[in-house]
């Protein structure tokens, strides 16, 4: 008996789902030859996860807001206005084996609005960006994101935070899970 | 009215030859007002001795250089930011004082004031 070929596959699929749509049989059929090839003897390795950095669609802690700016003196005309778009900004995340460093892009940001909450193996980080002067309040804008720490199950420690050039540098440092901690196993 | 954009048409930026290094285009905002017209343009990491704002042959070049070295005990787990260049390229005409163009860095932002004319702007004509 012949061995089936990889062209086979769309009669093959076709035969086993019982239809002769072959379209669908060719879909199938393309999906299969995508498969990377399996080998019987291919250690499967374990695949760590990317860090996850997603812009959060509402502040955890609530609505951020930012403040008027310092020459309007008249209040908020609506307190419970909805809160002001969130921008996400770029993260740059480098570790040793005791820290992990946090570069993040927030130009034009005023320090006093920084918002820094670690949480379990997250980071949010919100901002207010100063309004231009020309543009009036409108152009103030809330920068904001929820960073995925790696390596790091459990609520991290906000070591240090600066701020220079545009650019917000922190430094964190995670408490590693008992289980995931390396063990030196003494050999006698 | 006159329009906005012939007076400052952003034009693509192509790097000079002796520039090595890649560039990219910042974030940037106009403003027009009755006196100026300002220019935000967002270069994080970049201070001043890294900035180059040249106006020259009715064309405003913004050259933003960043210097970062990465601490050698760092590693580098996931990585959005690039090192290229800030660049943008703007051309004007007469109608702007080139002459009278401020521009002041602060926190990775860059505000640069345009005046515009003394012919531009609106005067009180008396009638006699």
């Amino acid at each position: 008996m012949r061995r089936p070929r990889r062209t086979d596959s769309p009669k093959i699929i076709a035969l086993i789902i019982g239809s002769k749509r072959t379209s669908l049989a060719k879909a199938l059929s393309l999906w299969v030859s995508r498969r990377p090839p399996y080998e019987s003897n291919q250690v499967m390795k374990p695949i760590r996860p990317a860090p996850l950095l997603t812009t959060p669609p509402v502040p955890l802690d609530g609505p951020v807001r930012c403040p008027l700016p310092q020459s309007t003196s008249a209040p908020r005309a609506n307190p419970a206005s909805p809160a002001q778009p969130v921008a996400p900004f770029p993260v740059d995340i480098y570790a040793d084996d005791v820290r992990i460093y946090l570069r993040a892009e927030l130009p034009g940001v005023t320090p006093a609005t920084l918002q820094i909450h670690p949480h379990a193996g997250h980071l949010t980080v919100f901002a207010c960006a100063k309004a231009l002067p020309s543009a009036g309040p409108t152009s103030e804008h809330v920068f904001g994101r929820l960073i995925a720490l790696p390596d790091c199950e459990t609520s991290a420690t906000l070591i240090s935070t600066d701020y220079a050039l545009g650019i917000l540098t922190l430094v964190l440092s995670c408490a590693k899970d008992p289980e995931l901690r390396p063990i030196a196993i003494p050999v006698n | 009215m006159l329009p906005l954009l012939p007076l400052l048409a952003h034009t693509s930026y192509t790097p000079p030859p002796e520039d090595e290094h890649p560039s990219r285009k910042p974030v940037f905002r106009m403003v027009e007002t009755e006196a100026a017209y300002t220019l935000t343009v967002q270069l994080p990491g970049v201070d001043k001795p890294g900035m180059e704002l040249v106006a020259k042959n009715g064309v405003l070049t913004i050259i933003g250089r960043r210097e970062w070295h990465k601490p050698a005990a760092w590693a580098l787990v996931h990585r959005e930011s690039t090192d290229a260049n800030f660049a943008l390229k703007f051309t004007y005409d007469t109608r702007i004082e080139a002459d009278k163009i401020q521009a002041l860095l602060a926190d990775g932002v860059l505000t640069v004031t345009l005046p515009k004319s003394p012919n531009l702007q609106p005067k009180q004509i008396p009638v006699g």
